[in-house]
């Protein structure tokens, strides 16, 4: 049926061809890690037992005898092997949909499908730095109940320190931690800067101005999205864990002639908690 | 759309989910991810509004269909659907009349054999849960 003059089908629509409605993934924890190539399965270190050589039950390091036999210790190692995974998505553009939609749905899905695999890599590095949540060769600060950042009675900048005083203790070089936070805690942590801008006037200022903390305690604060509401992680940098690369994020077009456009993209490797002693996960930052 | 199919896993050649052309009801429009019946003459499909108990299924409609004359439908793989009761992974399973639900077809521990079998369910869930079915038409 023709159309007249009030009908829908005649008014005039303007697509933006710009997406919108979204904020890129990054990853967040990679960059704290060493990256290393591997070309193998299965990739192996020893971590050397950290604490200092027990002396012998009666036998101590001081004060041996003349002509006495020395007290005898020997080093442990813990042989450690991770296999590197796979970590890939794809989905299927039809030939015609690439030719004639509105938008460019083909370089959008290699962004996002890219942006996904760089996701699920992430999320497993924390998993691992975190050692889960529950930490057992990393350390902990356990935040008690009505401690939390979030209220009236939070000592953040004490526990921060506490993280750091544990990883002193390791004697790893504290001058240049990174603390990863969730995004409930950077909010904890302005907030309470701010009420605090009477101690700390500089930054009390700069907290309620600019409502971001860049470094704090002389840590890189770190914010993502894969960090839960109630955990902090604090590391030294390139020194916690490696990121064994088999192959890069990369993505790949397949095409099926005049049918169909495959966006495939894929990485792999494995993290390796190898100085479990340069982290510390502090839980129970909110309530 | 309510209960929308989705694709977890696309199987055939080049995993493309194996489609299969039919004639549709140009007349009507129907959304990607619905569930298809075959109906009448000619691989004529219908969607599953209302009223399709014991219809054979065609597939999963892997594109909107509207106004036009033919449409395909993917018929291997491993789709997301939502459950009406409890099904058991391993379980055959069938449509109903409500659109893109499925119910096991296995009554007491047995099969009970009702018409329209696409698939299987890949885990155990309770009533209106997601789950997987491997559809194998």
């Amino acid at each position: 049926m023709a159309e007249q003059i009030g009908q829908l089908s005649l008014r005039a629509e303007v697509i933006d061809k710009t997406i919108k409605g979204f904020a890129t993934q990054q990853y967040k924890f990679k960059p704290a890690l060493t990256v290393s190539s591997t070309n193998g399965w299965t990739n192996t270190f020893y971590r050397e037992t950290p604490s200092v050589l027990t002396e012998p039950l009666g036998n101590a390091v001081k004060g041996i005898p003349r002509g006495a036999n020395f007290p005898q210790a020997s080093v442990s190692w813990t042989k450690i092997s991770k296999d590197v995974e796979k970590y890939g998505i794809e989905d299927s553009i039809f030939w015609e949909d690439v030719l004639t939609d509105n938008i460019d749905v083909q370089a959008r899905t290699m962004f996002r499908i890219a942006e996904r695999v760089t996701k699920g890599v992430d999320d497993e590095i924390y998993n691992v730095l975190s050692e889960g949540g529950t930490p057992v060769n990393i350390g902990s600060v356990i935040i008690g109940a009505g401690s939390q950042w979030n209220g009236a009675n939070a000592g953040i900048i004490d526990d921060l320190m506490y993280a750091k005083e544990i990883i002193g203790l390791q004697n790893y070089d504290t001058t240049n931690l990174t603390a990863f936070l969730s995004l409930k805690d950077h909010r904890s942590i302005v907030n309470y800067l701010a009420g605090k801008g009477a101690q700390f006037p500089t930054i009390g200022e700069n907290m309620a101005t600019n409502g971001n903390v860049g470094k704090l305690v002389g840590m890189n604060l770190v914010v993502s999205n894969s960090v839960p509401a109630n955990q902090a992680l604090v590391v030294v940098p390139n020194i916690c864990a490696t990121w064994r690369e088999a192959y890069p994020l990369s993505t790949e077009t397949i095409i099926d002639p005049m049918k169909s456009v495959k966006i495939r993209a894929c990485e792999i490797g494995v993290t390796q908690l190898t100085d479990p002693r340069a982290v510390v996960l502090i839980s129970g930052t909110a309530a | 759309m309510a209960n929308e199919v989705t694709k977890i896993e696309l199987f055939g050649a080049n995993n493309d989910g194996q489609p299969v052309r039919y004639a549709v009801n140009s007349g009507s429009s129907y959304t990607k991810g619905t569930l298809m019946f075959i109906s009448g003459t000619g691989r004529l499909m219908i969607s599953s509004d209302g009223g399709v108990n014991g219809l054979p299924v065609a597939g999963v409609l892997a594109a909107d269909a509207s106004g036009a004359s033919y449409a395909s439908v993917w018929t291997q793989g491993v789709f997301e659907f939502t459950a009406s009761g409890a099904i058991v992974g391993g379980d055959p399973v069938i449509a109903i009349g409500s659109k893109n639900i499925v119910v096991t077809n296995v009554v007491a521990g047995s099969y009970v054999g009702r018409p329209g079998t696409f698939g299987y369910a890949m885990n155990t869930v309770a009533d209106t849960e997601r789950f997987g079915v491997r559809v194998n038409l």
